[in-house]
């Protein structure tokens, strides 16, 4: 049997916790923070917007924090998908974080960080218009899927967005950080 | 040199206990892509791919000597027929002579045939994961004999959830019943024959009374001569109405 000399043995003691940590599976952790570069968006926090009286409360929605919808997904991997919301425009024509959300290019990268460090990295596949009523267009079991919801169609006459925004990207990739 | 050698000796016992952890730890996580060169990656995150929870293992288990397969698991139980021999009765043999005993009388069979009998099966399911006001929903529940006899006394009950409207009920033979102040449905089937299968639905309305985040949770129980069998139990979530409004101006 070969011995190892004390620089090789070295290195095997130091590469112990590295060998432990790729094997041993990762609890799941929610998402912490949205980053869309090509919207110029970056580390968004995202918030859980929970149900009160039979609605989502999107008051917790501000110009800069997105919502997980409860209910939905909880974190990447869960069985169904996630669905992230934010405004497209606040009062005074102030732009939200999901502002220009509807002329991402198909490929376009968004990354998701997780409460634990780790970052996901998602493309932008397809994209969808819907009625405000149309709920259930967005729980889907599939857990690649990651949703990003927003308002569209400002009606002038009156005075609000009549339909919603769904585009919906697919994983990528997972990164851990550097 | 001592050191070195108990340093290097500790050192192979750890790479062994690191290679057997190895061995015995499967990666659960999603199944990704290759990484491809991402564009505008946040600064601190570097492409290295990384473990990713999901339901398909990639690596595959490495068999070793102390490896005991295990079996698979199945939902369909098998019938266990159990037959006691009967004692056959053999004939008394004629008396030789006067003087012999008189003969015994034929001996009782103190043993009749014992099935062992497989319990009924209820199986449910639901046309909706998630449901609003107004929805209609239906449930449909499979009951199953798996044995080659009858059983009889068969009973479904279902307890309805006040969130939602009991319209009706398809069923292909027996009678039921809907009791709408506390909502349980019941079938009286009387038997079901050898290995009968039954299926029937029962159609709700979701009512005012559901507000999101409820669900609709329900299950129904199956009771006959060979017991009480559940069945899982099916799961509506309500949604809201309306999507979150996510503009203003």
């Amino acid at each position: 049997m070969r011995r190892l000399n004390r620089r090789q043995a070295l290195s095997v003691l130091a590469a112990m916790p590295f060998v432990l940590r790729r094997r041993m599976p990762s609890p799941p952790a929610p998402p912490a923070a949205l980053s869309i570069p090509d919207l110029g968006l970056h580390d968004a926090p995202i918030v859980l917007l929970p149900i009160l009286d039979g609605a989502w409360d999107e008051a917790r929605l501000g110009a800069r924090e997105v919502g997980l919808l409860q209910t939905t997904g909880r974190w990447p991997g869960d069985a169904l998908a996630m669905v992230l919301a934010g405004h497209v425009t606040l009062e005074g024509d102030v732009r939200g974080p999901f502002y220009g959300l509807g002329a991402l290019r198909s490929g376009a990268p968004v990354w998701l960080k997780t409460q634990d460090g780790r970052a996901w990295v998602y493309r932008v596949v397809g994209r969808r218009l819907l009625r405000p009523d149309d709920v259930k267009a967005i729980y889907r079991r599939d857990d690649r899927r990651l949703f990003l919801l927003t308002c569209a169609a400002w009606d002038i006459q009156r005075g609000r967005y009549v339909r919603r925004l769904l585009l919906e990207a697919e994983l990528s990739d997972a990164l851990r950080p550097g | 040199m001592d050191k070195l050698k108990s340093a290097l000796a500790l050192a192979l016992i750890m790479l062994t206990v690191v290679v057997a952890t190895g061995l015995m730890i499967q990666t659960p996580p999603l199944a990704l892509g290759s990484p491809t060169g991402f564009l505008n990656a946040p600064a601190g995150f570097t492409e290295t791919p990384t473990d990713v929870p999901t339901s398909t293992p990639t690596d595959t288990p490495v068999p070793t000597s102390t490896d005991v397969p295990t079996p698979t698991p199945t939902d369909t139980p098998v019938p266990t027929l159990t037959l006691t021999p009967t004692p056959t009765p053999t004939s008394t043999p004629p008396p030789t002579s006067t003087d012999a005993p008189p003969p015994l009388p034929p001996a009782e069979p103190t043993a009749t045939p014992e099935l062992a009998l497989a319990g009924p099966r209820i199986i449910k399911r639901v046309n909706l994961e998630q449901g609003q006001v107004g929805d209609v929903v239906v449930f449909t529940i499979e009951i199953i004999n798996p044995n080659p006899v009858s059983i009889g006394n068969v009973v479904v009950g279902d307890a309805l959830s006040p969130l939602a409207d009991y319209l009706g009920a398809s069923v292909p033979r027996g009678t039921f019943n809907y009791d709408p102040n506390t909502h349980a449905w019941t079938l009286l089937l009387d038997a079901m024959g050898p290995n009968e299968q039954l299926v029937f639905t029962i159609t709700v309305r979701i009512n005012e009374r559901a507000r999101s985040p409820n669900a609709l949770l329900n299950t129904a129980v199956l009771t006959s001569s060979h017991g009480v069998t559940q069945s899982n139990t099916t799961h509506t979530l309500i949604v809201p109405k309306h999507l979150p409004g996510t503009g203003r101006r």
